[in-house]
C-alpha cells in the first residue's frame, strides 16, 4: 500500500439537530426558550407527538408518543401543531451548510445527516477538528444546536452523535469501534427492534459486545444472514450500513382526523389522497410495492390493519387506491367512527418482475399520466394534481386549491 | 358379487383411475373405487367430488352385485401380479377377496351405500374428434393458473361453433389461444363451457387411450360437464364464474416481428436461463437486425449470454420475459421449424406463434417482464 493512511481511513461524520421541531419553534418565538415545549398536533389530543424539548423530555416524553399520552405525563407543556414549511426552510438552510464541508451530503430526514469527508484532511483539518467547524458554523448562521458523531462508519458515527446529545460531538478513533459500542445494550443498534431485541436476549445477549462475543459463525447459524450482517455491524465494522437503512421496507402515511367521522365519502377522499402520497413515494425511490396495506383505528383506539398482496407489483396510486378502498370496505361496517386511516406499501422491490396482462393498457395509460403529473407537481407542489376522489366535489379542499385529473376507474 | 376378468384390461382401468381418486381425503370412501357387476360387465367409478370418472371392462359374472375396494392397494396389487384372469369375490363385512394364479389377497373394504352417487350422463351437445381435443388441450392447459384465489383461470375455456373450435387459457400472465376449423357433431349454434385443469388432465389421459377420430361427446346439467369416450366417462364440476374478456388482450399492434428457429431458440432459452435469477426467471432480450441476443443474470451465481441469428428488419428493442413462459410454449408448439415473436415495445404484450400455421392457428401472449 503505497497511500497514506490518512486516506484509506474513512471519516464519516453523522449531523443529528437537536429538539430540531422545538428549536425552529424557539427561533421564532424566544418565550419559549427553557419551557416544556411538544410539537405534534393541537391540544385537543389527536396525533402523535413529533418533537418534544429537553424540558419535556424530562417527564418522560419522547417522539411517535400519543398527544394524549404526553399530555397526561406533561400537561402544563405547551403543545404547537408546528409548520412544516418552516422546519423544511430549516432543513435546506443546515443542508447547505453541511454542502461546504463536502459535496458526499445524505440527508436522511428533515434534520439528520450523513456527511463522507474521507480525503478532505487538507481543506478541513482532521476529522475531529471539521466536526467541531460544522457545530459552530451550524450555530452561528442558524441558531440551531446540532449533535455531530465521528468515526470510520455510518452506524458507529450515529451511535456516537445520539452519545453526545445534547449540542456534543464524540469521536471514535479508528481502531475502537468494537471498544466503543461493547457496553452498549443491543438496542441502540438500528436494526434491532421490538423483535430482535426479545430473542436476542431470550439468548443471553444485552450489550452489543455480547454479540461480539458470540462470533459470526454462531450468529450465523442462528439467524442467517441476518446474523452475519449482526457480526459485522456489531464490531462496526460495517461501512456499507447505509444501503442497508436506506433501502426501505415500507413506505406508509397515515392522518388522524380532526374529529372522529363515519363519513364514506371523507374516508374515501383521505385514502385516495394518502394512497397519491405513498405512490408519489414509491416512485421517487424508484421502487414497487407487493402488497398494500390498510390501517384503520376506530374511535374506541381499537386498530386493524388489513394486507392484500397484488398480481403485479405496482407503484401506481390508482392501484393503490382501489386496493385499499376494496380491503376498507371489507373492514367497515359501515358505523363505527373512525379516528385514523393509514395507508401503507410493503414488500418493495426495484428487481425485475413479471408484468400482468390483464388490464396492462390502462396501468400503462395512468403510469403516463402520472410520470406527467409528478412533473407537474414538482413545480406547483403535491397538491396540484389530484386524483378526483381525494377532491371534495361541492367544495374547493381545504389545503390548497387542487386541480382535477379525472377519476381512475 | 363375485366375476372374474383379465389382468391387462383391469390394470388398464384402474389406472385410469388413479388420478382422480384422492390420496389424502378427509372421508374414507373417497379412497376407494366402487365395483358394480351386472351381465358381463365390470363397471368401476371413482370420485373426489370435485371430478369423477365411471369405466369398466368385460368380466365373466358368477354373480351380480357390489362393493367398494381401496383404490390405491387394488391398483398395486393388480399391476404386481402375473398376466392371468383376476378373480374378484365380496365376503362378509365388505371384504374383498382377490385371487390370481397363486396369489390371494384380502381387502378391507367398505359399504357400497356411503359411495357418493356419481350423477347420469345426459344427452351429448356437441362432439369433437379426440385427436383435436387433445391437440387443443396440450396447447393451452399450461397456461392455467394454478393459484385457488384465481378459481376463473383455474379452467381452460372451450369455445364451440358448429364448424370451429377454439380453446384459450391464462394465468393472468400469459395466454394460449388456439383455434382449428373443425365440424363439430350436434352443434346448432354456439358453446363456451369451463373446463378446470384437473379434468384436462384426467381427459388427457383418458384420450391417450383413443384413436383420433373417436369422437369425444360433451354433455352437460346445471353443475357438471360430461365426457364420453366410448365407454368411458368423466364427470368434472363446472367452475362458475367469469372467464376474462380473452379479446381484450390480444395484441392488435404487434408490428416488430423476429422470425427464430424454435429449436435453436429454445436450446439457447435453455442456457442461458442457467443463470438467470432464480426467483423471477428473469432473460432480456435484446433484438437487433437480424440478430438477438439474450442475456441473464444471477446476483449469485453470475452472467449468461448468447447470441441467435433471426430475421428482423426494424429498430433495435430490449425487452425482459420469464424464460419459463417462453421454454412452455416453445415445448407444445410442434417439431422443428421456425417460430415467430411479435412485438409492440418493451412494457406491452409479446406473441408468439408459429411461422407456418397448420391445422390449428396457434398463439400465445406474454406479458414482459420490468428488468
Amino acid at each position: 500500500m503505497t497511500q497514506s493512511p490518512d486516506h484509506s481511513i474513512r471519516s464519516i461524520l453523522h449531523v443529528d439537530m437537536d429538539a430540531f421541531f422545538v428549536s425552529v419553534e424557539e427561533l421564532e418565538d424566544p418565550t419559549l426558550v427553557g419551557k416544556a415545549v411538544i410539537v405534534g398536533a393541537d391540544s385537543d389530543g389527536r396525533g402523535v407527538v413529533a418533537a418534544a424539548s429537553y424540558e419535556a423530555r424530562k417527564f418522560g416524553v419522547h417522539s411517535a408518543m400519543p398527544i394524549r399520552t404526553a399530555k397526561k405525563l406533561c400537561p402544563h407543556a405547551i403543545f404547537l401543531r408546528g409548520q412544516h414549511r418552516k422546519y423544511g426552510e430549516y432543513s435546506q438552510r443546515i443542508h447547505r451548510i453541511f454542502e461546504e464541508f463536502t459535496p458526499v451530503v445524505e440527508m436522511v430526514s428533515i434534520d439528520e445527516a450523513y456527511l463522507d469527508l474521507t480525503g478532505c484532511e487538507r481543506l478541513h483539518g482532521s476529522a475531529f477538528r471539521a466536526a467541531d467547524k460544522l457545530i459552530r458554523r451550524v450555530k452561528d448562521r442558524t441558531g440551531l444546536n446540532c449533535s455531530v458523531g465521528v468515526s470510520t462508519s455510518h452506524l458507529v458515527s450515529k451511535i456516537a452523535s445520539d452519545q453526545a446529545k445534547p449540542h456534543g460531538l464524540l469521536y471514535v478513533l479508528p481502531g475502537c469501534e468494537a471498544r466503543f459500542l461493547a457496553p452498549l445494550p443491543i438496542r441502540r443498534m438500528p436494526g434491532i427492534g421490538k423483535v430482535t431485541e426479545p430473542e436476542l436476549r431470550s439468548l443471553g445477549i444485552v450489550t452489543i459486545g455480547d454479540l461480539q462475543q458470540m462470533g459470526q459463525d454462531k450468529l450465523r447459524n442462528r439467524f442467517g444472514k441476518f446474523g452475519e450482517w449482526l457480526y459485522t455491524k456489531s464490531s462496526g465494522l460495517d461501512i456499507d450500513a447505509y444501503q442497508y437503512e436506506e433501502e426501505p421496507k415500507s413506505i406508509s402515511h397515515e392522518t388522524t382526523f380532526d374529529t372522529d367521522i363515519n363519513d364514506l365519502d371523507e374516508v374515501e377522499r383521505t385514502l385516495s389522497y394518502l394512497a397519491q402520497l405513498v405512490g408519489r413515494r414509491l416512485r421517487d425511490h424508484g421502487l414497487f410495492a407487493r402488497t398494500v396495506g390498510l390501517k384503520l383505528r376506530f374511535a374506541p383506539f381499537k386498530t386493524l390493519t388489513r394486507d392484500v398482496t397484488l398480481d403485479e407489483p405496482t407503484n401506481l396510486d390508482s392501484v393503490i387506491f382501489a386496493s385499499v378502498l376494496r380491503l376498507f370496505e371489507d373492514a367497515w361496517n359501515g358505523k363505527q367512527k373512525i379516528r385514523l386511516v393509514g395507508v401503507r406499501s410493503s414488500n418493495l422491490q426495484r428487481t425485475a418482475f413479471q408484468r400482468s396482462l390483464i388490464d396492462a393498457a390502462q396501468r400503462e395509460k395512468f403510469d403516463k399520466v402520472l410520470k406527467a403529473a409528478d412533473k407537474v407537481r414538482e413545480k406547483f407542489g403535491f397538491d396540484a394534481v389530484q386524483l378526483a376522489r381525494s377532491v371534495e366535489p361541492d367544495r374547493q379542499p381545504s389545503r390548497k386549491k387542487r386541480g382535477f385529473l379525472g377519476r381512475e376507474d | 358379487m363375485e366375476f372374474s376378468t383379465s389382468k391387462a384390461d383391469l390394470l388398464k382401468e384402474l389406472t385410469l383411475t388413479q388420478g382422480v381418486v384422492e390420496r389424502k381425503t378427509t372421508i374414507p370412501i373417497l379412497s376407494n373405487l366402487l365395483f358394480e357387476v351386472e351381465e358381463s360387465t365390470l363397471r368401476i367409478s371413482a370420485t373426489d367430488l370435485d371430478l369423477g370418472i365411471r369405466c369398466g371392462c368385460p368380466a365373466k359374472v358368477i354373480n351380480g352385485g357390489s362393493g367398494t375396494i381401496p383404490a390405491k392397494r387394488l391398483f398395486e396389487i393388480v399391476r404386481s401380479l402375473p398376466d392371468a384372469e383376476v378373480h374378484f369375490k365380496l365376503l362378509e363385512n365388505h371384504w374383498v377377496q382377490v385371487t390370481c394364479a397363486r396369489s390371494s389377497f384380502k381387502l378391507v373394504g367398505m359399504a357400497r351405500d356411503n359411495f357418493p352417487v356419481l350423477p347420469t350422463t345426459p344427452k351429448p351437445v356437441a362432439a369433437l374428434p379426440a385427436g383435436v381435443c387433445s391437440a387443443m388441450m396440450q396447447k393451452t392447459i399450461f397456461a392455467i393458473s394454478s393459484e385457488e384465489s384465481r378459481y376463473t383461470l383455474n379452467g381452460a375455456l372451450l369455445l364451440m361453433k358448429p364448424e370451429s373450435a377454439s380453446m384459450v387459457a391464462t394465468d393472468g400472465h400469459r395466454l394460449a389461444l388456439v383455434e382449428c376449423d373443425v365440424q363439430v357433431q350436434g352443434l346448432k349454434s354456439e358453446l363456451r363451457v369451463l373446463i378446470p385443469k384437473k379434468a384436462m388432465a384426467e381427459l388427457l389421459r383418458l384420450l391417450s387411450e383413443a384413436e383420433e377420430e373417436t369422437p369425444v361427446e360433451l354433455s352437460k346439467d346445471e353443475s357438471h360437464l360430461f365426457f364420453q369416450i366410448g365407454s368411458r366417462v368423466l364427470i368434472s364440476r363446472m367452475l362458475t364464474g367469469q372467464f376474462p374478456n380473452y379479446e381484450a388482450v390480444l395484441p392488435r399492434e404487434n408490428t416488430r416481428v423476429v422470425e427464430l428457429d424454435k429449436e435453436q431458440t429454445a436450446a439457447a432459452v435453455r442456457r442461458v436461463a442457467l443463470l438467470a435469477d432464480e426467483r423471477s426467471h428473469a432473460i432480456r432480450m435484446q433484438v437487433e437486425k437480424d440478430r438477438v441476443e439474450i442475456f441473464s443474470s444471477s446476483g449469485e451465481y453470475g452472467e449468461a449470454h448468447e447470441v441467435l441469428d433471426a430475421t428482423y428488419d426494424k429498430e433495435s428493442i430490449q425487452i425482459g420475459f420469464n424464460y419459463q413462459y417462453l421454454l412452455d410454449f416453445m415445448s407444445v408448439v410442434g417439431e422443428g421449424g421456425k417460430i415467430r415473436l411479435e412485438l409492440k415495445d418493451e412494457q406491452s404484450a409479446g406473441q408468439l406463434r408459429p411461422a407456418e400455421q397448420g391445422a390449428y392457428r396457434y398463439r400465445y401472449v406474454v406479458m414482459p417482464m420490468r428488468i
